[in-house]
């Protein structure tokens, strides 16, 4: 109850910033729905010169930057907005303030500064056109692909987090992150690739760094049917425990040199 | 005039050490900017590595798309096609920073620049690494006067292009969006997301018409040996010549509209 309350307080306060001052941000809208707009472009001219890469057809990669879209829009708003808030607050010291205050620590700062209603605003948009250019009836997706494929989508998010904060948390350490957090929009470089196209080692290399690919490249792969659903989602559940253990653990660590630090 | 041009010359590599000396401070933030450039230059070659490889069409050829996009990175670098003087200069317009620049006896954009080429200074070293192996790796021979000539009329273009961009932030208080927008829509006729060659043919000639591929395309293919027709480099070069006083005589009407506390 007291972390429910505490999550309402907190969207009920970011959606009364947000409201206020709703109307300068219009051109972000445009931005995305250009950015949309392009890529869609872009894919429809590399498939005027081939009919599949690997074995994505169109249809598949335009469902594969569905899906990479969906999952930008959501952390980027549920974890990267946040992490980067928290970043510049421990750099300011304005983090102290947050230690004295009666509340879960952790919670506070992961849902101080969600913003539904700009998550909403900015995604919509670009998302609804793409609904409507992909072809729903022509994937192969199954119920069970689908559900596999679903829960790899959220554990790849979970991870995603995982990574963000601890990102965010090297300021504590080094004084600023700024660069350190742009390793998100580096890892976000490029997201239609076919995971099973993928060489060996660079597969392995996503459960380490690249979650992004893990919400997207894999989570299409499952849902389509062209990855072994069972096997890939048992090495994204070991993954997320794996992430969540190390995430805790440099949490905790962070908030013992912070502390030091400011004493 | 020359001590003049050496006064000013001097000066402007001044800043531009200034502000690489902050990464003495936050020696962390220099590495993981590397890393972070690298990893997204490495992303998306990857994904035209796979689409060579795993596409049905051998007019894809691996050897020219991961030439390309090593030399779009370095190119892009050098001549911040990707806007990012603007980019800085639109947040320094918005926070009043710029009021101290404008106060000074130089050139506020040129002093920009100095600062961006200064601050990004890993990314320069990275990109410039990246488009000699891209050239060695991928080039079918070139002309040096040819690539002297496409690479001037991208830095002039450039220059231009992102003068134009930064001039909208004293006209709207939110410009960071327009200018995404904008940048979405280079991207695409730039040749950043994909080689203009692989356009449909209407569609390239319809674009060469225009400054875009002479601001980053030209030099990328004339550096891998492509066949471009001479007046292609001659519109580049009148697209340069004509924006370059337009942009100076834009900036100085939109700096008249800048008003701040202070001043």
């Amino acid at each position: 109850m007291r972390y429910l309350r505490l999550l309402y307080v907190n969207a009920v306060n970011t959606f009364r910033r947000d409201v206020a001052y709703f109307a300068e941000n219009w051109s972000n809208v445009l931005s995305t729905l250009l950015f949309t707009l392009t890529a869609v472009l872009a894919i429809e001219a590399i498939f005027t010169n081939v009919n599949t890469i690997g074995s994505f057809d169109k249809n598949d990669v335009l469902f594969l930057m569905f899906l990479g879209q969906v999952s930008f829009y959501l952390i980027a708003r549920v974890s990267f907005v946040p992490a980067t808030e928290f970043a510049e607050e421990v750099n300011s010291g304005q983090l102290d303030f947050y230690l004295t205050r009666p509340v879960p620590l952790r919670f506070f700062i992961y849902t101080k500064s969600i913003s539904f209603l700009i998550m909403v605003r900015d995604s919509l948009p670009p998302l609804i056109p793409l609904t409507f250019i992909v072809d729903w009836t022509a994937l192969g997706v199954t119920g069970h692909s689908f559900l596999a494929g679903a829960v790899i989508f959220l554990l790849g998010m979970v991870i995603e987090h995982c990574m963000v904060y601890m990102l965010a948390l090297t300021s504590i350490w080094s004084g600023s992150s700024n660069h350190t957090l742009s390793y998100f929009w580096a890892s976000r470089a490029e997201n239609r690739m076919p995971y099973e196209n993928l060489y060996g080692w660079f597969q392995g290399a996503v459960f380490l760094g690249l979650p992004a690919l893990l919400s997207s490249s894999l989570a299409a792969s499952v849902m389509l049917g062209y990855s072994p659903a069972a096997l890939r989602l048992a090495q994204v559940l070991a993954a997320t425990v794996v992430w969540l253990i190390v995430h805790n653990y440099a949490w905790k660590k962070a908030m013992q040199t912070y502390s030091s630090a400011s004493s | 005039m020359v001590d003049a041009v050496m006064n000013k010359s001097r000066l402007f590599l001044a800043v531009a050490r200034t502000e690489a000396q902050i990464y003495v401070f936050y020696p962390l933030e220099f590495v993981v900017a590397f890393i972070n450039r690298g990893l997204a230059i490495f992303l998306s070659a990857l994904f035209w590595v796979v689409a060579a490889e795993f596409g049905d069409n051998a007019l894809l050829d691996r050897r020219f798309l991961l030439g390309y996009f090593l030399i779009v990175s370095g190119m892009t670098q050098i001549s911040f096609a990707n806007v990012n003087v603007a980019s800085h200069l639109l947040r320094r317009i918005k926070s009043g920073a710029i009021s101290s620049d404008l106060l000074k006896p130089i050139d506020p954009f040129a002093l920009q620049y100095a600062r961006s080429y200064g601050s990004q200074v890993q990314f320069l070293l990275i990109s410039s690494v990246l488009t000699v192996v891209g050239v060695l790796y991928a080039s079918d021979g070139f002309s040096p006067l040819l690539a002297v000539w496409a690479v001037l009329n991208m830095i002039i273009i450039n220059y231009s292009l992102n003068r134009m961009t930064a001039l909208i932030g004293f006209y709207v208080v939110e410009a960071a969006g327009i200018k995404n927008s904008l940048l979405h829509v280079l991207r695409l006729l730039q040749g950043m997301l994909i080689p203009l060659n692989l356009l449909p043919l209407v569609a390239q000639d319809v674009l060469f018409f225009t400054p875009f591929p002479s601001s980053l395309y030209m030099p990328i293919a004339t550096l891998l040996g492509a066949d471009i027709a001479i007046s292609n480099y001659a519109i580049g070069t009148l697209w340069g010549l004509s924006l370059l006083p337009i942009s100076a005589w834009q900036w100085k009407r939109a700096t008249r509209k800048y008003e701040a506390v202070g001043l």
